[in-house]
C-alpha cells in the first residue's frame, strides 16, 4: 500500500497540484451540475406545468367571456330591432279608415312615434293595393294621400305574405346605414313600413366594454360594416370581407344561429381574440373582438413573471451549487494533498480537515492510518537496530565461550602434555597413564566443542530438517520434554532462515524453561496450518509478566521471528506457565531457493 | 460575491420589469399631454353666441381638456364673412393646432384659407354641395364635422303651417349674397303646394334692410316670417324676433333661443348635441385621425319649441297635438 502510493505520487511530484486541481475542478464541476439539474428540473418543471395550465384555464375563460359578450351584443341588438317591430305596431291601427280623418289621426301618431324613436326616419301607410297614403318623414314633408305606387317594393310584398319584413341594411347618402322595417296590418288592411337608421345601435355597442381595447361589431352579409363602436368607422363606410373571421362567417352563413371562437385579425392586422353571433332578421354578424395582446397580457406577464423567477432561482441553485460542491471538493483535494505528501514519504504530515462530517472522519483515519504506519516504520528500524545489537553479542558469547570454556580446555591439555614431557624423562612409568587421561581430556573437549557447535548452528538441522534438529535437541536435555507434531511432517523441508528461526525459537524457549523458569516439563509442538508453520513452546515453570520482561532474550526472539515474517505471541504468568506461540510462512525450501532466478529453467535436485 | 452582485441585479431586474408591466397601460381615455393645444374657433353673428360653444367646451372638458392646461381656446365671435376670411388667416398665421367653424360663413372662410389645419365645422347645410367635403364618408380634405339638414326649410314651414294652420302667405327673406340662400327658396317654392302657402321673396343684407321689410309688411298681406338664408339667421335673428313681435307677425325661427324671446316657433337641429359631436371630433383630430377620413355626420337630433304667450298675443290657438310634439313650450 505505502509503496504503490509512494510510486503513484513520486514520478509527478512536481506536478501533483496541478492534476489534483483538474480532477477537482472536474468533480467540482460535476457536483455543481448534478445540484443544478435536480433543482432545477424540479423548479422548472413545476413552473412549466403551472404555466401551461394557467395559461389553457385563463384561454378557456377568456373564451367563455367573449362568447358571452357577442351574445349580450347580439341580444341588444336583437332588442333594438324587436323594439322598432313593437314600434311599428303600436301605430299599426289595423281598424282605422283610410279616409282623410282616419290619415290625419294616422299622421299625429306617426310623428308622435318619431319623435319618441330618434331612429326610425319616415314612417309610411301602404294601402292593400301598395298605394302610398301617407308618408310621415322627420326631415322631408309629410305627404298624405300622394297615392305613390309601392307595391313593388319588397318591404310591401313581404310584409303582405310574410306578416313581418326586414330589409338588407342600405346606407344613405353612401353614409349613413338604415333599414327598412314593415309588418301587414292584416289581410287587406295595408302595410306599415319604417326607415331606421341604426347608427343608434352603435351607442348600443358602445356600451359593450371587452377589456381596455376590445369591442363590438356588426357586418352585413356582404361585409359592410354596420354597427361600431367608432360610428365614423361606420359612417366612412368600411368593408371587413377581407378579414378571415369575418369571410369565414359570411361563407358559413347556412347556420342560423351559432357561435364561434377564433383568432382573427382587426383591421390594422392584429390578431384578435373573436367570437360571433348572428342576428336572424338583419342578417347582421355581430363580432365581440379584443386584441390577442391585451386578451393574453396578463398571461404573458404571468408566464414572464415564472420566467423570470426560474432566471433568478436558476441563478441562486447554480450558485448555491457552486458553492456546495466547492464545500465538498475542497477537503477532498485537502485530503488528496495530504495523501501525496504522506505517499512521498512525509509520514508526520497532518491532514487538517474541520467539516465535522464524513469528510473530517476520513483525515482522522488517515491519520491514523499514518500515525501507525510511522510506528510501525520505527519498530522495523529498532527491530532492525536489535538484530545487530543481538550478532554483537552472540559474537561475544562466542568468543566467551571460546574463551572461558574451551581456552582452559586446551590450557590445560597444554599442561598435561608438558607433565607427559617432564614424566618421559623422569619416571617414564606413568607417562601411560598420563598419555591416557590427555587422550580422555582431548575427547572430552572435543565433546565439548561439538556440544557448542551445535548450538550455534545444529548439523542435524541442515541435514535432517526442523523436526528431527528439535528431537535431537530435546535428546541432550535431560529434563522432561516432549515433542508434538503431524506425522506429514517429519521430512518436511521449508526455507533455511524460517527452519533456523523456528529452531532457534525451540532453543531459546526451552533455554528459558530450564534456566530461569525452573520448569520441570515442558512440550514441543510443531503443526502445519494453511500456509502457515505453527511452533509453541510451553512450560509448567514460573511464568512471568510479559509486558515487564524486557529482557533482550524474548526481545531478540520477537526480532527475529518477525524478521523473517513471522508472528510471536507470548503468554505468561506468574505461577501458570510460559507460552510462546509463533506463526511462520511455510516458504518452501525449493521455491525459496529458486525465487531469486525464477527466470532461469527449474535447476535439477 | 460578483455572482451575487448579478443576481441582486438580476433580481431587481425582474423587479423592473414586473413594476412596468403593472404600472402601464394607463387610461388611455387621457387626452395626448405632450403640448397645450390651441384651438380657433369662430363665428359670425354678433347678437348671439351659438348654444354649440358651451356644449363643445363641456363636451372637451368632459373628454379631459382643461382650458389653460392642455387646451387653449381663441374665441372670436364676428360681424360679417369677411372679418371670418381675416381671422381664418390669421389662425393659419399664429399656427392653431386645430379650428372649430360654427357655421357656413366660418366654414367656407377656413376652407378659403387653409388646406393643412384641420377644420371642424359645425352647422352647415350642405357641404357636399359647398365644396367643403368630397363626400360625407370620405372628405377627402382638412374639414369635416357636423351637418345639418339641407331640406330641413321645408320641414321647418311644415311645422310652421301645423302650428299656424291659417298660415298662407309667408315672406322668405333671403340674402343675396348668401349662396345657400337660393338652393331654400328653390325648396320652399318646390313644397309650396303641398304646403299650401305662397312664399313671398324679399332680399336683405342689411341691418336696415330688414327694417325697411319689417316695416312694410303689413297684417293680411303676409301671415308669418320665414328666414332663408343662414348668414341672416346667424347675425339678424335678435333683431327679426323683435320686429316681428312688434308688427303682430309670426317668425320661424332655427333655434330654441328665439322662440324663448319671442318667436312663435322654433325648429332645428339640437344645438347641444352638436356641440357635443363636435367636440368628439376635435379629440378624434387630436388624438391623430385626419379629417379626410372621418365621416362627416348628419344630426339626427332636433328641437321644437312654441311660444304659447306669442301665440296668445297673436290671437292664435296652437292644435294640442303639436303642443304635445313640442320639446319646449314657452308660456
Amino acid at each position: 500500500m505505502l509503496s504503490i502510493g509512494r510510486k503513484a505520487a513520486t514520478p509527478r511530484r512536481g506536478d501533483t497540484r496541478q492534476g489534483g486541481g483538474v480532477r477537482g475542478r472536474s468533480m467540482f464541476r460535476k457536483y455543481a451540475a448534478v445540484f443544478v439539474v435536480v433543482v432545477r428540473s424540479g423548479v422548472a418543471a413545476s413552473g412549466f406545468v403551472h404555466s401551461y395550465f394557467s395559461y389553457r384555464d385563463n384561454k378557456e375563460a377568456l373564451i367563455r367571456l367573449q362568447r358571452e359578450k357577442a351574445t349580450a351584443a347580439a341580444d341588444s341588438i336583437q332588442q333594438f330591432v324587436q323594439q322598432l317591430e313593437d314600434d311599428l305596431k303600436s301605430v299599426a291601427m289595423p281598424g282605422l279608415p283610410a279616409d282623410r280623418q282616419g290619415l290625419t289621426r294616422r299622421r299625429e301618431e306617426d310623428r308622435e312615434l318619431l319623435h319618441r324613436v330618434p331612429a326610425i326616419a319616415e314612417v309610411s301607410y301602404l294601402d292593400p293595393s301598395g298605394r302610398e297614403q301617407l308618408r310621415v318623414s322627420r326631415l322631408g314633408l309629410d305627404v298624405i294621400g300622394s297615392g305613390m305606387d309601392r307595391s313593388k317594393e319588397p318591404s310591401f310584398q313581404q310584409a303582405t305574405s310574410n306578416e313581418l319584413y326586414f330589409g338588407p341594411v342600405s346606407f344613405k347618402e353612401e353614409s349613413e346605414p338604415y333599414t327598412t322595417v314593415a309588418i301587414s296590418l292584416g289581410p287587406q288592411s295595408g302595410v306599415v313600413s319604417a326607415q331606421a337608421s341604426l347608427k343608434f345601435i352603435s351607442d348600443l355597442v358602445r356600451s359593450i366594454s371587452v377589456g381596455q381595447a376590445g369591442y363590438a361589431y356588426a357586418v352585413d352579409s356582404r361585409g359592410e360594416l354596420i354597427i361600431h363602436r367608432d360610428l365614423s368607422a361606420v359612417l366612412r363606410r368600411t368593408n371587413l370581407s377581407s378579414l378571415p373571421q369575418v369571410r369565414a362567417a359570411l361563407t358559413a352563413a347556412s347556420r342560423n344561429d351559432r357561435m364561434q371562437v377564433t383568432v382573427g385579425r382587426d383591421p390594422e392586422g392584429r390578431r384578435v381574440l373573436t367570437a360571433e353571433r348572428l342576428i336572424g332578421p338583419l342578417g347582421l354578424h355581430v363580432f365581440v373582438e379584443q386584441p390577442l395582446s391585451e386578451a393574453y397580457a396578463s398571461l404573458y406577464s404571468s408566464i414572464l413573471r415564472n420566467a423570470l423567477l426560474l432566471i433568478g432561482s436558476l441563478l441562486l441553485a447554480v450558485l448555491t451549487g457552486l458553492l456546495l460542491a466547492r464545500r465538498m471538493v475542497g477537503p477532498i483535494r485537502g485530503l488528496e494533498a495530504g495523501a501525496a505528501r504522506i505517499g512521498s514519504g512525509e509520514l508526520d504530515h497532518q491532514i487538517q480537515i474541520r467539516t465535522g462530517d464524513e469528510l473530517e472522519a476520513l483525515a482522522d483515519a488517515f491519520n491514523q492510518m499514518t500515525a501507525r504506519l510511522r510506528r510501525s516504520y520505527e519498530e522495523v528500524e529498532a527491530s532492525r537496530a536489535r538484530l545487530v545489537l543481538a550478532g554483537d553479542a552472540e559474537r561475544r558469547r562466542i568468543e566467551h565461550d571460546i574463551h572461558d570454556g574451551i581456552r582452559p580446555g586446551i590450557v590445560a591439555l597444554t599442561a598435561k602434555a608438558g607433565l607427559a614431557r617432564q614424566q618421559l624423562r623422569r619416571s617414564p612409568q606413568l607417562v601411560e597413564a598420563t598419555l591416557l587421561e590427555l587422550q580422555q581430556d582431548i575427547r572430552k573437549i572435543l565433546e565439548d566443542l561439538r556440544e557448542w557447535a551445535h548450538g550455534i548452528h545444529p548439523s542435524v538441522l541442515s541435514d535432517h530438517g526442523l523436526i528431527e534438529a528439535i528431537e535431537a535437541r530435546i535428546e541432550r536435555i535431560p529434563s522432561n520434554v516432549v515433542i508434538q507434531t503431524d506425522p506429514g511432517l517429519r521430512g518436511a523441508r521449508y526455507a533455511d532462515e524460517i527452519e533456523v528461526a523456528a529452531f532457534y525459537l525451540v532453543f531459546e524457549g526451552l533455554a528459558n524453561a530450564l534456566k530461569h523458569a525452573q520448569a520441570s516439563s515442558a512440550r514441543v509442538t510443531v503443526r502445519r496450518r494453511d500456509s502457515q508453520l505453527i511452533v509453541e513452546v510451553s512450560d509448567d515453570g514460573i511464568g512471568f509478566d510479559p509486558s515487564l520482561a524486557a529482557g533482550s532474550g524474548i526481545r531478540n526472539l520477537g526480532d527475529r521471528v518477525e524478521a523473517v515474517g513471522g508472528k510471536l505471541r507470548i503468554d505468561s504468568q506468574f505461577g501458570a506457565g510460559t507460552k510462546l506461540f509463533a506463526e511462520f510462512p511455510a516458504r518452501d525450501r525449493e521455491i525459496a531457493h529458486r525465487d531469486p532466478d525464477a527466470l532461469r529453467p527449474p535447476a535439477s535436485p | 460575491m460578483r455572482r451575487r452582485g448579478g443576481v441582486q441585479r438580476l433580481a431587481a431586474l425582474a423587479l423592473a420589469i414586473v413594476a412596468l408591466s403593472v404600472g402601464c397601460g394607463g387610461s388611455p381615455s387621457t387626452p395626448p399631454r405632450a403640448k397645450v393645444w390651441r384651438i380657433g374657433l369662430f363665428h359670425v353673428g354678433l347678437d348671439h353666441v351659438p348654444a354649440s360653444l358651451a356644449s363643445l367646451e363641456n363636451g372637451l372638458r368632459s373628454l379631459g381638456y382643461e382650458p389653460g392646461k392642455n387646451v387653449e381656446f381663441d374665441w372670436r365671435n364676428l360681424p360679417n364673412e369677411e372679418a371670418a376670411r381675416a381671422t381664418a388667416v390669421q389662425f393659419v398665421r399664429s399656427h392653431v393646432d386645430l379650428i372649430v367653424a360654427f357655421e357656413n360663413q366660418t366654414a367656407r372662410a377656413a376652407k378659403a384659407a387653409t388646406s393643412k389645419v384641420p377644420v371642424v365645422f359645425l352647422h352647415v347645410i350642405d357641404p357636399v354641395r359647398d365644396g367643403l367635403v368630397e363626400s360625407l364618408s370620405h372628405p377627402g380634405g382638412n374639414l369635416t364635422g357636423l351637418v345639418g339638414y339641407g331640406d330641413l326649410a321645408t320641414k321647418q314651414l311644415q311645422t310652421f303651417k301645423d302650428v299656424d294652420p291659417s298660415l298662407r302667405r309667408v315672406m322668405a327673406l333671403a340674402d343675396p349674397s348668401d349662396p345657400v340662400s337660393p338652393r331654400l327658396l328653390h325648396e320652399v317654392n318646390a313644397a309650396a303646394s303641398t304646403l299650401k302657402i305662397e312664399p313671398v321673396e324679399r332680399e336683405v343684407s342689411t341691418k336696415a334692410d330688414i327694417e325697411r321689410v319689417f316695416g312694410s309688411a303689413e297684417t293680411g298681406r303676409v301671415d308669418g316670417v320665414f328666414v332663408a338664408s343662414q348668414n341672416l339667421q346667424t347675425k339678424f335673428s335678435s333683431l327679426m324676433v323683435h320686429l316681428a313681435l312688434e308688427r303682430h307677425l309670426p317668425f320661424l325661427s332655427h333655434w330654441s333661443k328665439w322662440a324663448k324671446e319671442g318667436a312663435l316657433v322654433s325648429f332645428g337641429p339640437d344645438f347641444t348635441a352638436v356641440g357635443e359631436a363636435g367636440a368628439r371630433y376635435v379629440d378624434e383630430i387630436i388624438r391623430g385621425a385626419k379629417p379626410a377620413q372621418l365621416p362627416v355626420e348628419q344630426m339626427s337630433w332636433l328641437q321644437f319649441a312654441i311660444n304659447l304667450k306669442t301665440a296668445r298675443t297673436l290671437g292664435l290657438s296652437v292644435p294640442a297635438s303639436m303642443l304635445e310634439l313640442a320639446d319646449v313650450v314657452y308660456r
